[in-house]
């Protein structure tokens, strides 16, 4: 099994002895890819969408992301859409989201949300780690 | 003057009623459509002969069905040609034409457009004349090897791509690694990004015919580590894409990928930017 392939389907079922379920929704295939390797090195468990639909379905789906990793520039569906779903959805309403985005500072919508943090590209590992673990700690 | 459809189809009705009498084998439709459609032009049976090259004699027997109605694709084109009609009014070049594969037809339509005859087309390509001859009549399948297919696109000024067998071998590696093409349009993309930020000048490329709303996935300019410009610029002086960056500088594709494309720091792929430095000679 190929890493593109390892990220896509890791997470689906329950997984003991990781620190928490990520959906990582990246359509950038790389950096799908490079997300997916650095969150699994820190034993996380990673459930990566490449496309915002299939995102959508994931949020409905077992097991549930204890957090969110969200591209917002992808084709088809902005992921301030995306952003709105997780919130109507009753099990997701303080899931904390990360958003990774190469969207101009000025262009970044303003969510008032405390459990969103974001983060411009290019990034560091580092940086998406700190952030996460700090979201997931709150 | 009767149209060339309404032509057609007085040809045809006079075949419905015709029959060849006195014949010694089934007649071939073909035989009266000829016949009719030479009439319609005004083409007497002498001046067939003559713009045929055929001896009045076979021509008789054809006409009395005495002798098989030819089935050389270029004898049919020329009775067509001379009785002013489409050979494919002829069963005989139907069945011609069924059986080849859509690039050899497309062989045939183009050596017609350029006037050329079987025997000269195959003197001008470069393969075995027997071989040629063989593709042409569809006896064998169109080649797959992009030489030969090179060779056949050149002597009939088209671009190989033409056929579609030059680029099967493409598509079957693009069906067997789906993620193989969304590098190659991520690639593309790089180069796009290139020309629009002023580091390259704008070349006639795929590249250029992407929408530039693409371009929203590269992070602005100011928040880029001041390396990455000097590494766009070098690019861009060099007038070299992603692909051949990395094959020179032996990085993974993927790694100079998310350096270029701006998803990661510098410090993320720390390998990947002293080998293009150094290729690239930035200082």
């Amino acid at each position: 099994m190929t890493l593109f392939e390892a990220c896509a389907y890791v997470g689906r079922e329950n997984q003991t002895g990781t620190r928490a379920n990520i959906l990582v929704i990246e359509d950038h295939v790389d950096t799908g890819i490079w997300l997916g390797r650095a969150l699994q090195d820190q034993d996380f468990a990673v459930r990566w969408e490449r496309r915002p639909e299939h995102a959508l379905l994931a949020l409905g789906e077992d097991p549930r992301p204890d957090a969110v990793l969200l591209d917002l520039l992808m084709p088809g569906l902005h992921g301030s859409f995306i952003y709105e779903r997780i919130r109507e959805n009753q099990a997701l309403t303080d899931t904390p989201i990360l958003v990774v985005t190469a969207m101009a500072d000025e262009d970044l919508p303003v969510w008032n949300d405390p459990r969103v943090r974001f983060l411009t590209k290019p990034v560091s590992r580092q940086a998406i780690l700190e952030s996460l673990d700090t979201l997931l700690q709150a | 003057m009767p149209s060339q459809q309404s032509r057609a189809a007085l040809i045809r009705g006079a075949f419905r009623g015709g029959t060849a009498l006195g014949a010694t084998r089934p007649p071939s439709p073909s035989v009266q459509i000829l016949k009719t459609s030479l009439l319609h032009a005004g083409v007497s049976r002498k001046q067939f002969v003559q713009a045929t090259g055929l001896s009045y004699e076979y021509v008789s027997r054809i006409f009395n069905s005495k002798v098989k109605f030819p089935t050389v694709r270029e004898t049919l084109e020329r009775f067509a040609e001379v009785a002013q009609i489409d050979p494919m009014m002829f069963d005989e070049y139907r069945q011609l034409v069924a059986i080849l594969p859509d690039s050899t037809r497309k062989v045939w339509a183009r050596m017609q457009e350029l006037g050329l005859i079987r025997q000269d087309f195959a003197g001008k390509v470069d393969i075995s004349r027997t071989y040629m001859y063989e593709i042409l009549r569809g006896d064998v399948p169109f080649p797959r090897n992009p030489e030969v297919i090179e060779k056949i696109a050149a002597a009939l000024q088209l671009a190989p791509e033409t056929f579609g067998e030059y680029l099967a071998p493409v598509i079957d590696w693009a069906e067997r690694n789906p993620q193989a093409i969304e590098h190659v349009f991520l690639n593309m993309l790089v180069s796009k990004m290139l020309v629009a930020r002023g580091y390259m000048k704008a070349a006639d490329t795929p590249a250029s015919q992407l929408s530039d709303s693409l371009l929203g996935m590269f992070p602005p300019e100011e928040r880029l580590d001041p390396f990455v410009p000097k590494l766009y610029a070098a690019m861009g002086r060099r007038k070299m894409d992603l692909r051949t960056l990395a094959v020179e500088a032996d990085v993974e594709e993927d790694s100079l990928r998310l350096l270029l494309c701006g998803q990661v720091v510098p410090d993320e792929v720390v390998d990947v930017c002293k080998a293009v430095k150094s290729r690239l000679k930035i200082r």
